[in-house]
């Protein structure tokens, strides 16, 4: 999920740990990356798709770990903290959106063997015109989460470690862009793995000691006599958010080129199964940190900030080792995320603007090179874009939820169904995104994704009915 | 209409989309599986 919290409070590390830790992870990140980054055939198909032959333990490691973000271990416990199981309940709903990818990515695979981008099943399926509209989309997306998690490295380092803002943002992307521009989607893919299990272990050892300290029954006495409602699965603002995620999360997996990258990258037999546990393993984080949200909640917990819930829990369970674990998970967060978001999207720009609009004519080695320089232009502009530190990005980004929803019945509807039809997959997109973006200006937030992608779906079905097309699969196998 | 059924509505609203949108690419999964993917279906 892409939303980043606003932090300000005291540090909870003590600067020459974090300074030690910052060295030891960056050091450890691009040595690994450019180690990994050096093996296979060095074409652009390696360099862009790690050789197209990731198994079932990397390739499930790798959406996880890409879907982690430093929000997800900091927002989803204010979400339990503030909705109760609603809350719990509605963030973990957004790996619906990697298990329901599983059998498109599957069919992806079948069709388009020789494909590299969501790009290039647009621009097949649909023509050059939904291209246009679709690359607008996920280029506003891309930015805006490429520029969220950026600004959420700097203000978040800050907040745990007492780091200037700026110092902590280069020192994110700037990790992240190097063995992301040395190694490709091979080095994304390892380190990736790593921190997908550093996350996952060290946010399962809180959330036991949490509960060793404050059994479950106990937890639930205290919580059914102070705070009630946040037990009651009728609670309005439970219901309001409830499928917000599972929309916003469906829009993100099925149009933007993270999960595509992952797709072509996996190897045919794995390519469902890792969706389908990357999800689920997915959800348990959310699911895991909320509950220690709950245990705050119970236990009264004095927070500076409510989205400094899992800092505070953390150091009162572990002392001083809790801030540095907290440190350790957000730092691999948001370099899994980074280098996931820097590696796919100079994969759809190389591939789709520079080789397919710009320059057709490009070698091997060329599209390899010109990947590798967008890579790094994408680092800088991020770089540049972050500067200006911007807390109330944050709330810009959940139009985003209005653009990307209407991607969902577009998408899904070319894969299964020959009578798509190409300009209903347009006006689906662009009224959907329309009519979300009035929701969410008009209503309020948490129907921009929900209105988007029922507007889009609407418009695809009818126009489909109305005018359906007969479309040649074999046209996908040449992406 | 007070906030419960605002609230309501909304969740309603949002469990159809999600639930006709999972519907779709199911029966799409279903249909293709042990045809020929290129085929015409």
């Amino acid at each position: 999920m892409a939303f980043v919290p606003l932090l300000a409070v005291q540090p909870f590390l003590a600067p020459g740990i974090a300074w030690a830790l910052v060295v030891i992870f960056s050091v450890l990140w691009i040595a690994l990356g450019v180690s990994w980054g050096r093996r296979g055939s060095g074409d652009a198909d390696d360099y862009m798709l790690a050789g197209r032959n990731i198994g079932l333990a990397l390739s499930t490691a790798t959406l996880m770990a890409s879907w982690v973000t430093g929000n997800t271990t900091l927002l989803a416990p204010e979400f339990g903290y503030r909705n109760g199981l609603w809350g719990m309940f509605s963030y973990a709903l957004a790996g619906l959106g990697l298990v329901l990818f599983a059998p498109l990515a599957l069919r992806i695979k079948t069709l388009m063997p020789k494909g590299r981008t969501s790009g290039d099943f647009i621009r097949l399926r649909y023509g050059r015109a939904a291209w246009w509209v679709f690359m607008v989309i996920t280029a506003i997306y891309t930015l805006g989460f490429l520029v969220t998690q950026a600004m959420g490295a700097g203000i978040l380092l800050e907040a745990l470690s007492g780091f200037d803002y700026r110092l902590g943002m280069v020192v994110v992307i700037g990790v992240s862009t190097i063995y992301t521009l040395y190694g490709g989607m091979r080095a994304v893919v390892g380190t990736d793995f790593i921190q997908s299990l550093l996350i996952m272990g060290l946010l399962v050892l809180v959330a036991v000691l949490a509960l060793q300290q404050f059994p479950v029954q106990e937890l639930h006495r205290e919580l059914a006599a102070q705070h009630p409602e946040r037990l009651n699965l009728l609670l309005p603002a439970g219901l309001l958010i409830a499928w917000n995620s599972a929309l916003f999360s469906m829009g993100e997996v099925f149009h933007n080129n993270i999960w595509w990258s992952r797709v072509f990258s996996s190897r045919a037999s794995v390519v469902f199964a890792s969706f389908v546990l990357g999800g689920l393993a997915w959800m348990t984080v959310p699911l895991v940190t909320g509950s220690i949200g709950l245990v705050a909640l119970a236990q009264a917990v004095e927070l500076p900030q409510v989205n400094m819930l899992f800092p505070v829990v953390a150091s009162q369970l572990l002392g001083a080792g809790g801030a540095a674990l907290v440190f350790v998970v957000v730092f691999a967060s948001l370099t899994s995320t980074l280098d996931s978001l820097l590696a796919s999207t100079a994969d759809l720009v190389a591939e789709d603007v520079v080789f397919k609009l710009l320059n057709p004519n490009l070698s091997d080695a060329q599209l390899r090179q010109a990947t590798r320089l967008v890579v790094l232009g994408l680092g800088l502009l991020t770089l540049l874009l972050s500067w200006p530190r911007l807390d109330s990005l944050a709330s810009v980004l959940f139009f985003t939820g209005a653009l990307v929803a209407s991607t969902i019945w577009p998408v899904a509807y070319g894969l299964y169904w020959p009578s798509a039809n190409r300009w209903a997959a347009i006006a689906a997109m662009v009224s959907g995104s329309a009519v979300g973006l009035g929701a969410y200006v008009l209503i309020a937030p948490y129907c921009a994704a929900l209105l988007s992608a029922a507007v889009s779906a609407v418009v695809m079905a009818v126009g489909t009915q109305l005018q359906p097309e007969r479309f040649n699969w074999l046209t996908l196998k040449e992406g | 209409m007070d906030s419960f059924a605002g609230a309501v509505l909304i969740f309603v609203v949002g469990g159809v989309v999600t639930l006709a949108t999972t519907v779709m690419v199911i029966q799409g999964h279903l249909h293709w599986r042990g045809r020929d993917p290129w085929g015409e279906g």
